[in-house]
């Protein structure tokens, strides 16, 4: 009995839901937000450095100048 | 050796070193200019300034706030700053200057605000290399007075993070005459009535 009000609580459930729970992945999002903003001021501004480059071209002037061995550790990946 | 940033950018260490080396050499140029006189005192605003207390926020420029000397005229003028850095091969582009590789945009404190801001601006280090940052109260005060979409967003963000002094900041907005902005965006942001 417990069984078959499981199967229908499950049953109603999915009638009555029809999207997706995504509250670990918005919990994963904010972990990841505070992660970051606990960074040091140092590692940060890299990455907003590091943001500069995915912009698309013509958005941003200047090409960024990297130095060779990061351009060859790219090349390879 | 890869360092990967928890916002998932893949940051190899030699690129992070890189970036922060750049970084640092671009601040140690504007120390440079301060020392020399070219600027007076000069403190780190805007986005990079509030990446300091959040998370990364993307943006094109490093503002540099300053305080101009008095030319001989007595006028205060930003082309001074131009000329020492294009005779030192940085190029401007558009309204900014390039220094190692970064786009610099050099702002004249332009009300009371800012100049107090610059004022106490709180002494750090980048690395080794000594700079300047608004505090987070007076980023805060400015954005409101800014009030654009992407200034409440990230102000929104200062208080999601708890990083400010409301006392210091509700001191700022009062002696700024920012009340009825920070009414505003207390009710449309922080669910909060008078």
């Amino acid at each position: 009995m417990e069984e078959l009000q499981d199967k229908i609580s499950e049953r109603e459930r999915m009638m009555t839901s029809k999207y997706p729970d995504i509250t670990d992945l918005l919990e994963a999002k904010a972990r990841r937000r505070r992660e970051l903003a606990a960074l040091t001021w140092e590692e940060k501004v890299a990455i907003v450095r590091q943001m500069q480059f995915l912009l698309p071209k013509g958005v941003w002037g200047t090409k960024p100048i990297l130095p060779p061995t990061v351009k060859t550790q790219n090349r390879q990946k | 050796m890869t360092q990967v940033a928890p916002s998932g950018f893949e940051l190899d260490a030699a690129r992070l070193e890189h970036m922060r080396t750049r970084a640092a050499g671009e601040l140690a140029v504007i120390n440079d200019m301060e020392r020399e006189g070219t600027i007076g005192r000069y403190a780190i605003g805007g986005a990079v300034a509030a990446t300091r207390y959040v998370e990364p926020i993307q943006t094109y420029d490093l503002d540099v706030f300053v305080m101009l000397p008095a030319s001989s005229s007595g006028l205060l003028s930003i082309a001074q700053i131009y000329n020492y850095l294009k005779a030192r091969g940085y190029e401007p582009q558009a309204e900014f200057m390039m220094i190692e590789g970064w786009a610099v945009q050099f702002l004249p404190v332009y009300n009371a605000l800012t100049e107090e801001a610059l004022e106490q601006a709180i002494d750090v280090d980048f690395g080794t290399t000594p700079t300047r940052v608004f505090s987070a109260e007076h980023l805060a005060a400015i954005m409101l007075e800014t009030g654009r979409a992407k200034d409440h967003a990230r102000l929104v963000q200062f208080f999601e993070f708890g990083v400010l002094n409301r006392a210091v900041l509700e001191e700022l907005v009062s002696r700024y005459h920012l009340e009825e902005k920070w009414r505003n965006f207390k009710t449309r942001f922080l669910s909060e009535k008078e």
